[in-house]
């Protein structure tokens, strides 16, 4: 006997079996006809069928695993894929078969599918805190769909939760360094909600969700969480840069510009906070500090490549502050990018009005040494720096404010007194005495340059002498000498000298603020230049090379400075003070006190601070509290519930968002594949499915009609006729069909009706088919047998099948 | 007066009146009816299956004739209602049922009408089953003869006719009466009382049938009910029916077993043995305990005396 008998004969018997309801013997016999034929996958199946239906769960996987493999190997993915959605069926927890069938949609192409089978693993992993393994899953969800921003945010969140932190990290920064490209702030706010619960003791996290919330729109609630962040770190430079930007964006200008005045102390040279500085003051009408600001930076801005930069500023200056400097500076500036138009209409506008004395201290003279090294810096044509210098000795003789830079022998000294002591109140000195000496300080100031007739005839001296006197105590008159000393080349001197006179403007303003030392003093300043101070001269002005006229001021180190410095400590504790950091401008007033204990302003500054600080701790209360009101928002709602946490990000949301993406999406491959999927589990009697797969692939029109007729088949098997009358109507409804279409329907809703037991239905719909074509299908025998049956039907009229004797 | 709007129900849930809607499938109930179908669909002509009074006979007689569509089966349900019939009767409502138009008066030629409309049946591809209802009320032995004789209606390699009797354990001293019918029985189903177990599952499924939204009875009460029934479904059905409109009267909402007791005594069934916990049987489904084995043996003897036949 062949085994090909046997396993005929197993065969038969399994099916009497089976017919006699004997299932475990019909297993046995399956179990034969296996064996005999190891790779009969059709009695393997059966066999594994009527093991789960005896609910040999082991034995049953077993067997559809074989069959399974058999089909992967030999490329029947859409088979194999059935066949592993029966072994989900009926072992649901297994976690390897939503690998699997996942795997074997990807290979197919179905990335809905795969990404369906992946999701519910993920969900699994994480209600068993099985984390790696989810990790690992949501790498294979990124890697199919490696743009959805929700997988990789999950993936990001799979790595914290199990314990990688510092890749969790990397990837959460890729993800908000693509959110901030697109400059997505309510995702990057969403993205910040979910880090800083994972990253509680990171304080970049919330630095960056206050950027977030200031570049959103949300400024005031940036502000706050920054503030908080100041408290445990009062020098972070990120923060305060950011804090800036926060305050620009509430239009609070003045404490951005405290903020940067606060970054500039430890970073004079940075050029992008010294802008900054200066948009803040002009943006927040203090114009004259900005000027004050530019005119002591330019040269460093010139260097620094931002020309341009300085030009708008100045620009913006020349509308806002009325000052001679400006327009000096803006010639310039326009000298050095070309701008012959600009330039021209700037330098006609110079002469003839109103000049520097009238303003209010800003057109301190000493910047006109500087402004003409920076013209030497930017133009090399000594004949241009002629003709301005011609220019400027034009603008000398109608202004008395101006020093005179004088390049003549003759050397005519003329005085030009400066009122200093507005531009002195300006700098910040303690304001009750200035105000005294607002009224009653006289300024002089000469300038005069000499020729020296010295053996060194390369060498210019220049001497400034300031002289200060206080008439009402004859006293106290000081006097402070200051020695400019130019160092020009022999050619230039030799172009210059030829020059009856040169102006040159001097910026004073430290000058004034040496002077401001006795405060409550009222004296008169006046700066002489002439020959016999030019030897007792303390500061001087060089010209050190061809190229540049550099003013070297050397004041009296101690006045100046502490000048300077108590402006800006007084600027860094009001700055600490806007930012709640009442300890920090505390300080800076204690530490101003020991020098200046008897200056009122301090005190005031310290009362303020007291006040603000006893407000405090009320205010701070009911303070926003970004990170915590998050974490309480949190804990009320999305992060607590777990299942609601995966949707932190919108992730189910957008998911399922995706998943209509890919839906609509679906290309002629990805229903064919559907539509194949959708065969192979109804061949399966996996009639669920075969309907899902049939509702994806009849996207594409080309087999909607296809999938409407397997889907009433399907519910057909299911007993769902009126499911499946529903299916077969709104095909027939379709315009498109043709009339073999329309027959194939037909056919089916004969079939349809009667498996229902409606033979009359069934034998019209039949009838109409065979109408078009006797010959379709089994149409005539189809219509012989329903005839039959209903004239059977008619024979026993309403007989009862019951009937009592 | 009814409990049911009471209770939230759509309808009596314990009639016993039948109705293929309360049909419980309980396993013994499935297994009868894959066997008599087998026997059916392989010809086997005569199958029995027998129950004690209200196993559910008649309802699995009217849900197996629900199971045979009539393209595929000419199928007919005869209830016997008394024991006075002729065997000229039986076979003239048997010929009608399965379609003869106008049964002769001619026992022969009755015989040879129904022959030709088996024949017909036959070559439309369907099956001729008759089941009798009652069967323990054809108590002579020439009805038993007529059954044998329509039995041997058959063409070569084919009988023609399928028979199945449901009755009391008395139909097989029926069976008795004629020993060539007795060795015809290809099948034979007992239909046995309900385990507590299985009773309950009863009761909640007529409930859910009837539209109930929640268990009427209480934990305790079914085993009370299901002892005084003897795992009689019919009783069952009276006693629970009963109790439910006890409950009702009482204002009650749950059948307790105070209610049962209360009913049971009404119902003169205190003389049954106690109600209390009767040891569950040890396999749910009350089947006798050499049921697979011993069935198979008959089969397997059916066979060889069929083949010897």
């Amino acid at each position: 006997m062949t085994p090909l008998s046997n396993k005929e004969k197993f065969l038969a018997s399994a099916q009497k079996n089976l017919q006699k309801g004997q299932v475990s013997k019909s297993i046995k016999d399956y179990q034969k006809v296996v064996q005999a034929d190891p790779k009969d996958m059709r009695n393997r199946q059966k066999l594994a069928e009527l093991l789960s239906r005896e609910r040999r769960i082991d034995e049953a996987q077993a067997e559809y695993e074989a069959v399974a493999k058999y089909y992967t190997e030999n490329g029947f993915y859409l088979k194999a894929i059935a066949v592993y959605k029966q072994m989900q069926k009926l072992e649901p927890t297994r976690a390897n078969i939503y690998h699997r069938l996942a795997e074997l949609n990807e290979k197919q192409g179905l990335v809905g599918n795969a990404l369906a089978e992946y999701r519910t693993l993920v969900s699994y992993y994480e209600k068993n805190r099985m984390f790696p393994e989810a990790v690992n899953v949501l790498q294979k969800m990124r890697d199919l769909e490696p743009e959805n921003l929700n997988i990789r945010v999950k993936v990001a969140e799979g790595y914290a939760q199990s314990g990688n932190l510092a890749q969790a990290r990397r990837d959460f920064d890729d993800i908000l360094n693509d959110l901030k490209a697109k400059e997505d702030h309510p995702r990057i706010l969403k993205l910040y909600e979910i880090l800083i619960p994972l990253f509680p003791k990171d304080a970049g996290m919330k630095t960056g969700m206050a950027q977030a919330l200031i570049e959103g729109k949300e400024a005031e609630k940036g502000i706050t969480l920054l503030r908080s962040l100041m408290k445990d770190d009062p020098e972070n430079r990120q923060v305060l840069g950011i804090l800036a930007q926060g305050y620009r964006k509430k239009g609070d200008f003045e404490n951005e510009r405290l903020t940067y005045h606060h970054l500039l102390k430890s970073a004079p040279d940075d050029l992008d906070l010294r802008e900054s500085y200066v948009g803040a003051c002009l943006d927040g009408g203090e114009s004259r500090r900005a000027l004050e600001e530019l005119e002591e930076w330019k040269k460093a801005f010139f260097a620094g490549g931002r020309a341009k930069t300085l030009k708008a500023f100045y620009e913006r200056l020349k509308s806002l502050v009325d000052d001679r400097q400006v327009m000096l500076t803006l010639q310039s500036i326009y000298e050095a990018t070309g701008e012959g138009e600009k330039l021209f209409d700037v330098m006609s506008s110079l002469p003839g009005k109103e000049g520097i004395g009238s303003d209010q201290g800003g057109g301190a003279p000493s910047g006109e040494v500087l402004e003409t090294s920076l013209l030497d810096d930017a133009v090399e044509d000594l004949e241009e720096l002629e003709e301005i210098a011609d220019l400027e000795l034009a603008e000398l003789e109608d202004d008395d404010a101006l020093v005179e830079f004088s390049g003549s022998d003759e050397g005519s000294l003329e005085e030009f007194p400066l009122e200093f002591l507005e531009e002195v109140g300006g700098l910040a000195v303690a304001p009750p005495p200035l105000a005294t000496l607002d009224e009653v300080t006289d300024l002089e100031i000469s300038l005069e340059l000499m020729d020296e007739e010295t053996a060194d005839a390369d060498e210019e001296e220049l001497e400034i002498e300031l002289e200060e006197e206080a008439p009402c105590a004859e006293s106290a008159v000081e006097e402070i000498d200051l020695e400019l000393e130019l160092d020009i080349p022999e050619t230039e001197i030799e172009a210059l000298l030829e020059e009856e006179e040169s102006v040159l403007e001097l910026q004073l303003d430290e000058i004034v603020e040496v002077v401001v030392e006795e405060a409550e003093e009222e004296v008169a300043l006046e700066i002489e230049l002439d020959e016999e101070a030019l030897t007792e001269s303390v500061n001087s002005v060089t010209t050190e090379d061809d190229d540049f006229l550099v003013l070297d001021i050397q004041q009296p180190p101690a006045a100046g400075d502490l000048v300077l410095d108590l402006r800006a400590e007084l600027e860094e504790a009001e700055f600490y003070l806007q930012q709640g950091l009442f300890d920090d401008a505390e300080r800076v007033c204690r530490g101003l006190l020991a020098s200046h204990a008897d200056l009122p302003e301090l005190q005031t500054k310290l009362e303020e601070i007291a006040a603000r600080r006893n407000e405090t701790p009320l205010e701070e209360e009911s303070f926003f509290d970004p990170a915590g009101e998050m974490h309480s928002e949190n804990r009320g709602g999305l992060v607590d519930d777990s299942e609601e946490e995966t949707d932190r990000f919108g992730l189910d949301g957008v998911l399922s968002e995706f998943k209509k993406g890919v839906e609509s999406q679906i290309d002629a491959d990805d229903a064919e594949s559907h539509y194949n999927l959708g065969i192979a589990y109804k061949e399966m009697g996996l009639l669920d499915d075969a309907v899902n797969e049939f509702d994806n692939a009849m996207r594409n029109p080309l087999r909607m009609l296809d999938c409407l007729t397997l889907k009433g088949i399907c519910l057909i098997e299911k007993g769902n006729f009126e499911g499946a009358e529903d299916v077969f109507r709104s095909a027939m409804a379709r315009t498109e069909l043709s009339d073999v279409d329309r027959m194939g329907l037909s056919f089916e809703m004969g079939l349809l009706y009667e498996a229902w037991s409606r033979p009359g239905k069934s034998l019209a719909q039949f009838r109409a088919v065979a109408e078009s074509d006797r010959s379709f299908r089994d149409v005539g025998e189809k219509i012989l047998a329903l005839q039959k049956v209903l004239e059977n039907e008619e024979a026993k009229g309403k007989r009862d099948r019951v009937s009592f004797v | 007066m009814s409990y049911a709007k009471q209770f939230g129900l759509e309808r009596e849930p314990f009639s016993n009146a039948p109705d293929a809607r309360f049909y419980f499938n309980s396993d013994q109930h499935k297994h009868a009816l894959v066997k008599l179908m087998y026997s059916v669909d392989s010809n086997k002509g005569l199958a029995v299956v027998i129950g004690g009074v209200g196993t559910g006979k008649t309802t699995l007689a009217r849900r197996l004739l629900d199971n045979l569509p009539e393209d595929k089966y000419e199928s007919s349900l005869l209830v016997m209602v008394h024991s006075g019939i002729t065997p000229e009767w039986i076979l003239t409502r048997i010929a009608m049922q399965l379609g003869v138009k106008n049964p002769d008066v001619d026992r022969l030629v009755l015989l040879k009408q129904l022959y030709e409309r088996l024949r017909q049946i036959d070559e439309e591809g369907r099956k001729a089953v008759v089941l009798i209802d009652e069967a323990q009320m054809l108590q002579t032995r020439e009805l038993m003869e007529e059954f044998r004789g329509l039995l041997n209606l058959e063409i070569p390699g084919k009988k023609l006719l399928n028979i199945i009797f449901f009755g009391l354990p008395e139909v097989e001293d029926c069976l008795a009466l004629d020993e060539p019918l007795a060795q015809r029985v290809a099948v034979k189903c007992r239909l046995q009382s309900l385990s507590v177990e299985i009773a309950v599952s009863y009761i909640k499924h007529r409930l859910q049938v009837a539209g109930s939204k929640r268990m009427l009875f209480s934990a305790e009460s079914i085993p009370a009910i299901h002892a005084y029934a003897g795992g009689v479904p019919r009783l069952i059905n009276t006693i629970a029916d009963n109790c439910l409109f006890e409950a009702f009267l009482r204002k009650v909402e749950t059948v307790n077993s105070e209610v049962v007791h209360s009913v049971a005594g009404d119902l003169g069934l205190l003389s049954r043995p106690s109600p209390s916990p009767i040891p569950p049987p040890k396999s749910r489904v009350a089947l006798p305990s050499k049921e697979p084995g011993e069935l198979d043996d008959i089969e397997s003897m059916l066979d060889r005396l069929e083949q010897k036949l």
